[in-house]
């Protein structure tokens, strides 16, 4: 599995997908430095680019990079070796069929990863520059705190995403209706039904961590919690949760290789 | 190693890739032989456990071969479509592939340059595979099927789209491995490129094996069927009639116009034999010859009939 996992985190870093994450990761880098230019009219509202890094980040991070992220480089896992014709390859060798999809499940994983994290610390270092050395070193553990909830949204969005990849024939628009039309959606209605989305575990973590706040949540959202506040789960039931999500949306994937084939796209 | 195949079908919703075929294949080399779309690669791709059978089983010395990887050891695959991750070099392709196999960095380097001498790639072994021509695309693809020294080899249309050079040298591999005791397939859709490989076959079309056994035999039949013969000459008319006088011409159309005339014979390798004797004899100047039914659909058609 160790080869496997370097030799798919070295086509990870090499394909195309991968450069266009790392451009979309630059897009809440310049978001931040939009928001500084902006600190005379946010100073007068009583506030800083500083403060204002947790809403911020679960806006642009947790509601937008993290699930694009994960859709493109979660479905890639096994349809991208489909529709590249690589598959035969990788199948006709003495590697079991699950070490191969969690290999590429890793190593796509770690990718996403370094790319989030390196995305949020520029965001970050961006927001924090009126504060001085003092103000970063002060903040940081917001930050980590960030990178822990991205890191554990990764773990439970790409492997799910991974197996959309290799059951659906368009896994990336079903990705991106899951991501942007379903989880937002449901997060309106006063039921429930809103624990079926990853996106409002992360919510938790991010009250637990930051406190409650309005930006974190799209308006529709906020102006229900004026009428409705739901019960919710402690934080530990979350991290509990998207483990579990994590851990049987891994096994899938690993196990379609076993119980699946895959006609190439270009036979 | 023998591979053992029963009672095996493979459908896709309505359309059915393999049906019912029953055939076992010991060492040696054996080619499969059909026109495209035959169901060549489907069976290729059943018998190296890609695709799960949809009824009846194959097995490889006594081992099923779907879902069982550790036998994946003893398979070398030269897949048809001709994909690869391109931003590697065609050393790093093979090395990566061997890598697979469990074999340490220095044993697979080593191997990897072994595969691809053979293939006659040292100077483009450091090139990007996405910047070969087709010919060394097939040869890095056979070098990395070969690299590991498997038991059984298959290859699915190895000499497809392959410079002389590289068909000498797979051709040259195929007989070697088949003669050391290797199980090889070979699957084509050319029979002169089975022919110089092998003379042990299985035609198969729509799916099904048609004919099994020496290449021979099934030359015989293939011969045996009648053949159209189309021939642009001068002096058309003094052609037609030395043609009517052999009984195996059944049949001559005439196109004087076009100074052309199509045969049908029934014994089309004594018909071209004797041809250049009647163009000589009669001072006729032959532009050109060909076949319409030389293609190995149009054989087919023929055996199915």
């Amino acid at each position: 599995m160790g080869y496997l996992f370097r030799f798919f985190l070295i086509n990870s870093i090499r394909c195309r997908r991968t450069q266009w994450l790392a451009f979309l990761g630059l897009l809440p880098v310049m978001f931040a430095g939009l928001i500084l230019l902006l600190k005379p009219v946010l100073l007068e509202h009583g506030t800083d680019a500083a403060s204002l890094f947790p809403e911020v980040s679960v806006l642009l991070y947790i509601h937008f990079l993290l699930p694009l992220a994960a859709i493109f480089n979660g479905t890639a896992v096994i349809s991208s070796e489909v529709e590249d014709g690589t598959l035969p390859y990788l199948l006709t060798r003495p590697l079991p069929r699950r070490t191969i999809v969690l290999s590429k499940l890793l190593a796509g994983a770690a990718v996403t990863a370094v790319i989030l994290t390196l995305s949020i610390a520029l965001t970050y270092s961006v927001m924090k520059l009126g504060s001085g050395i003092g103000g970063l070193i002060t903040g940081a553990g917001d930050y980590l705190g960030m990178v822990c909830i991205l890191c554990l949204g990764l773990a439970a969005y790409m492997p799910l995403f991974s197996f959309t990849g290799g059951v659906l024939n368009r896994p990336v628009l079903a990705g991106l209706i899951f991501a942007f039309g379903w989880e937002p959606a449901i997060s309106l209605i006063p039921a429930n039904i809103r624990y079926l989305s990853i996106s409002h575990y992360l919510h938790l973590l991010y009250s637990s961590l930051f406190g409650d706040s309005s930006i974190g949540k799209s308006a529709g959202e906020a102006i229900l919690s004026i009428f409705y506040r739901p019960e919710e789960i402690p934080a530990y039931y979350a991290i509990l949760i998207l483990i579990l999500i994590s851990a049987t949306f891994t096994f899938l994937s690993a196990s379609l290789l076993r119980v699946r084939e895959y006609r190439l796209d270009k036979e | 190693m023998n591979i053992e195949v029963k009672g095996l079908s493979k459908w896709y919703g309505q359309v059915i890739g393999v049906n019912d075929l029953e055939f076992t294949i010991g060492p040696g080399v054996t080619g499969f032989l059909g026109p495209n779309g035959a169901g060549k690669t489907t069976l290729l791709r059943l018998l190296t456990g890609q695709l799960k059978p949809s009824r009846g089983g194959i097995s490889l010395g006594g081992n099923p071969v779907w879902n069982n990887h550790s036998l994946m050891r003893d398979i070398g695959y030269c897949p048809e479509n001709d994909s690869f991750w391109d931003y590697l070099t065609g050393f790093q392709f093979v090395t990566s592939t061997l890598r697979m196999h469990g074999l340490s960095s220095g044993q697979a380097e080593e191997k990897a340059l072994a595969a691809i001498s053979e293939m006659k790639m040292e100077q483009y072994r450091d090139r990007k595979i996405g910047g070969y021509s087709k010919g060394m695309r097939q040869r890095i693809k056979v070098a990395q099927a070969v690299a590991h020294r498997p038991e059984v080899l298959f290859l699915d249309e190895p000499l497809n789209g392959m410079d002389p050079l590289g068909r000498k040298s797979v051709i040259e591999l195929i007989r070697d491995s088949g003669e050391s005791g290797k199980t090889v397939i070979v699957s084509s859709h050319v029979l002169h490129e089975v022919e110089e490989m092998t003379d042990r076959i299985l035609l198969i079309n729509h799916g099904r094996v048609l004919a099994e056994g020496n290449i021979y035999q099934i030359r015989k039949l293939i011969d045996n069927h009648p053949l159209r013969v189309t021939i642009i000459c001068d002096r058309v008319d003094i052609m037609t009639s030395r043609l009517l006088e052999f009984e195996d011409v059944s049949s001559v159309q005439l196109n004087r116009e076009a100074n052309q005339i199509t045969v049908q014979t029934r014994a089309p390798d004594e018909f071209h034999r004797r041809l250049p004797r009647i163009a000589l004899d009669n001072n006729i100047k032959v532009k050109s010859i060909w076949s319409p039914d030389e293609n190995l659909e149009a054989v087919f058609d023929y055996l199915v009939r």
